[in-house]
């Protein structure tokens, strides 16, 4: 008896447990962006709950409700959001917090702390500054009628194939602050017009010196910057012809290697990067059949890119920070250095030589060879 | 204090009921005393008949047949009995032999193929209830038995319950004979034993042990035949009644004996090495000991290569988790766990929810419980009606309750998955469906704990399970290397050499020396 009874005692205790909190799926409001924005007292969210009816059955045009809420820190602005929400908020579907440059005014560390603290919001959301208000950048139109959060997604996702900026997660941020020599850097968003109405943009990348933002650099910068940190997956090359044709290459593939030569005081890096690329588009009369003209589009090749990695190497190097980490590598290969180092390190890398080698190769001219007029006029 | 319910409850199941003691009459010669003895016994009951012949030389002596109505073969019994008895000439060649008169009788006149002397009277009258045929002759102590027997059975079909597409397509039946024939006709090796006994007072079932001597282990057999002797019941109707009988673990939500319909199938367990039980009445016939993989192994398995049917093997083991598992992995996820949702599915699981008043649970319960009616209706009512039944069980739930925003189309789809996934793994339809709800009550209240605890204590509970003293979940675990080739996989025949040793005494099933197939690779090779 005594056995049964301890026995039983046994039993409800693995009973009391159990996990926390049922909510029904339909019970919770899901959030799917976050705007935050920062009027010198209180943080201003603009938050955007997806309206699941529409977005599953594809109906109606606004898949979103847009709620605002105010607070002195990010939590505190969160938790009173619920005062204008009659279900509960849920943050594990967030997919895009977007940040204000007024917002980024104090730093972002106090930004991103609850974020990274709280269980719900996933370490994988995307991180996005953007120049204006966060509010109207939500408003903006994003194609097909999704919410924003998943338009957000979906941009970044396929401007990797044009190479527009560098983007970055959650995760990305607390590492590049947790960790010395490379500083964090991510999408800018913006809006620009089309008849008539306001649709969202890239407009290229925003830059951070550790948790403070310096400033932004455009597209095209920011593709000599994804040269550098090794994240070209691909893009498009448009090469000058000497006459005014044109000539367009697609990038394959590419891979960066830096190396740190470190000689007594003397600091310096050798970027060397690897280019692979298809001919896709060309009118400017050129034979790719005839190895001369051949190898002076791969020099061509080389040059252009080597130009785009030098141009946003001076951006950076003018906002004086180091989104590549070069620090981060000196740190790892040199560390007795870098802790010489480390205190004026932006400083430094202004004066840092740095060379740039491009190894330019070019595979296939796609299903045709040479020019398409050509083979026109011979039939 | 659980020991004491358990003996109340068994006491209550299985009364031990004397025989009503009828008033024998002693073993006497006189054929009168027999014949009013019948004729009180059976008063009410007129298919119990006796036919009074007037038999020997001179038609001097007095005899009855006895027989009961619509179980004898009565043109049998006339030619072959009747008519030798009263033709007078034929007793010539009896006067003078050293035998006893009925047993000169049984001998020399009576063209019967079974023949048996019975003194007893109780002994007389279960022969003759069972379909024998019994001749008094006045003046001899011993009644003759004559087996002319003209059952009610029916033809041999395949068995509805277990289809295959590829291998015999015979059945077993109702009578226990037929069944044995049918064992033999299969195993045709003089060491398939094949023992009776009886069991129930009053239906005086006639149960068959079959196994093969030298291949399966003593202890097994007499640890059944133990079982079967352990209770005293008034009736077995069914096979199940046995199961409940003589397992193991009679509480288990698991079945610890196996039950087949087909004779390859139960043939094939013998030469395992296992017992089974063929018990009179039902086509069903019990093997021991059960092991829980065999739930998962079908004769087509061993029909075609075994590289598709291990995929399909892997697909039962797959469907039998898929029914238990899919709704309470749904209600716990929507209603626990909804980060684990892709985006997508989130909004489309949500927006069909939107208007659903009840939680997941209460959704669950009431479409599963509906779900069961259904099929419980579906199973008893009358062929003609079951179409109706169903048209309007699936318009009913899976259209209007959905469209009236009752129950959410995700949910309908869970429900239907896991009730189509329980007709895979047929003998453990019951198990999955217990514990499905089980399972659902705990994600409830406790979300994936619950399922891990639920899951966890399964598991634990399988393990701790026998079947005639062999470990349920054996040869998994314990693991039984040269057993598992026939487990989650089917690995070839060459591969699989030994019996089971956790029953078979004799372990060597087969001896390959396929050197053709290396040579064939060789050819393809050149």
């Amino acid at each position: 008896m005594k056995k049964l009874l301890i026995a039983l005692f046994c039993l409800i205790l693995t009973f009391t447990s159990g996990c926390w909190s049922s909510y029904e799926i339909e019970e919770l409001a899901l959030a799917s962006a976050v705007g935050v924005d920062y009027d010198g007292t209180k943080y201003n969210l603009t938050i955007q709950i997806i309206k699941p009816e529409i977005v599953a059955e594809k109906t109606g045009t606004d898949p979103v409700t847009t709620i605002y809420s105010s607070g002195a820190t990010m939590f505190d602005a969160i938790r009173n959001a619920l005062s204008y929400s009659p279900k509960r908020l849920y943050w594990g579907y967030l997919q895009t917090m977007i940040f204000s440059e007024r917002a980024l005014e104090k730093g972002l560390a106090c930004l991103i702390d609850f974020l990274s603290r709280n269980f719900e919001i996933r370490p994988i959301i995307w991180i996005a500054v953007t120049e204006k208000d966060p509010e109207e950048l939500l408003k903006a139109k994003v194609s097909q009628d999704v919410p924003s959060g998943e338009g957000i997604n979906a941009m970044i996702e396929s401007q990797k194939g044009l190479s527009k900026c560098v983007h970055s997660m959650l995760t990305q941020a607390l590492i590049c602050l947790g960790n010395e020599g490379r500083d964090f850097a991510c999408a800018l968003f913006g809006t620009t017009k089309m008849e008539d109405e306001e649709f969202m943009e890239i407009k290229g990348t925003a830059l951070f010196r550790g948790e403070q933002y310096v400033g932004s650099i455009d597209t095209l910068e920011s593709r000599g910057l994804l040269w550098l940190m090794d994240r070209i997956k691909s893009g498009i090359i448009v090469l000058k012809a000497p006459q005014d044709e044109k000539l367009a290459l697609e990038i394959l593939s590419s891979k960066t290697k830096i190396k740190t030569k470190v000689d007594g005081d003397k600091i310096g890096f050798e970027v060397t990067i690897e280019v692979v690329s298809n001919l896709a588009e060309q009118t400017a009369n050129l034979n790719p059949a005839h190895p001369d003209q051949w190898k002076e589009l791969a020099e061509k090749q080389a040059q252009h890119v080597k130009d785009e990695a030098e141009k946003a190497l001076r951006a950076i190097r003018n906002l004086g920070t180091d989104p590549v980490g070069f620090g981060k590598l000196l740190r790892a290969y040199h560390p007795k250095v870098w802790y010489q180092v480390r205190d004026h390190w932006h400083d430094l890398l202004k004066t840092v030589p740095i060379a740039i080698n491009v190894k330019s190769k070019l595979k296939s001219t796609g299903m045709i060879l040479g020019d398409v007029a050509i083979y026109g006029s011979l039939e | 204090m659980l020991r004491w319910i358990k003996n109340k409850l068994d006491s209550l199941l299985l009364f031990p009921q004397e025989d009503p003691a009828p008033k024998l009459p002693p073993p006497t010669k006189s054929l009168d005393q027999k014949l009013n003895y019948i004729k009180s016994q059976f008063r009410e009951s007129p298919d119990v008949s006796t036919r009074e012949l007037r038999i020997g030389p001179g038609g001097k002596t007095r005899a009855a047949l006895f027989f009961v109505e619509g179980m004898v073969d009565k043109e049998a019994l006339g030619i072959r009995v009747i008519r030798p008895l009263v033709q007078e000439e034929l007793y010539k060649n009896i006067e003078d032999t050293p035998l006893s008169y009925v047993e000169a009788i049984a001998k020399h006149l009576l063209l019967s193929v079974e023949v048996k002397t019975e003194k007893k009277m109780h002994e007389i009258v279960e022969c003759v209830l069972q379909g024998d045929t019994a001749l008094f002759i006045d003046g001899c102590e011993d009644a003759l038995i004559l087996g002319h027997r003209k059952l009610q059975t029916r033809a041999i079909e395949e068995p509805d319950s277990e289809r295959t597409t590829q291998g015999p397509r015979a059945g077993f039946v109702e009578d226990v004979r037929i069944n044995t024939a049918l064992l033999r006709q299969t195993i045709s090796s003089p060491n398939l034993v094949l023992e009776m006994t009886t069991v129930g007072v009053q239906t005086k079932t006639k149960i068959c042990i079959a196994y093969l001597k030298d291949i399966v282990r003593p202890e097994i057999v007499a640890e059944v035949k133990r079982r079967l002797n352990s209770f005293k019941i008034d009736a077995l109707i069914t096979s199940g009644m046995l199961t409940e009988l003589i397992s193991d673990a009679p509480h288990s939500i698991f079945p610890v004996v196996a039950y087949s319909e087909r004779p390859d199938k139960v043939a094939s367990k013998i030469l395992c090495g296992r017992v089974a039980i063929i018990v009179d009445g039902t086509p069903f016939v019990l093997t021991v000991p059960h092991l829980f993989i065999e739930n998962f192994q079908v004769p087509s398995d061993y029909a075609s290569p075994w590289v598709f049917q291990s995929s399909v093997r892997l697909l039962r083991l797959f469907s039998f988790l898929v029914s238990i598992l899919t709704v309470p992995f749904y209600v716990g996820i929507t209603s626990f766990h909804q980060e684990l949702l892709p985006n997508k599915l989130a909004m489309t699981i949500a927006a069909a929810r939107m208007a659903v008043p009840f939680s997941a649970i209460v959704e669950a319960l009431v479409l599963a419980f509906f779900f069961e009616i259904l099929r419980e209706a579906s199973l008893r009512i009358p062929g003609v009606a079951g179409g109706a039944v169903n048209i309007v069980g699936a318009l009913v739930v899976g259209e209007a309750a959905v469209n009236a925003g009752i129950v959410g189309a995700p949910m309908v789809i869970a429900i239907s998955l896991s009730a189509i996934a329980n007709f895979v793994v047929t003998p453990l339809a019951e198990s999955a469906t217990l514990l499905r709800y089980v399972f659902l009550l705990l994600v409830g209240f406790m979300g994936f704990y619950g399922l891990a605890y639920g899951v966890i204590v399964t598991t634990l509970y399988l393990t701790s399970l026998y079947s005639f003293g062999v470990p349920y979940l054996s040869p998994l675990s314990p693991v039984i290397p040269d057993q598992l080739g026939d487990t989650v996989i089917r690995t070839p025949i060459w591969n699989r050499v030994f019996r089971p040793r956790q029953f078979a005494k004799d372990r060597k099933r087969a001896e390959f020396r396929l050197t053709h197939q290396k040579q064939n690779t060789k050819d393809e090779n050149h």
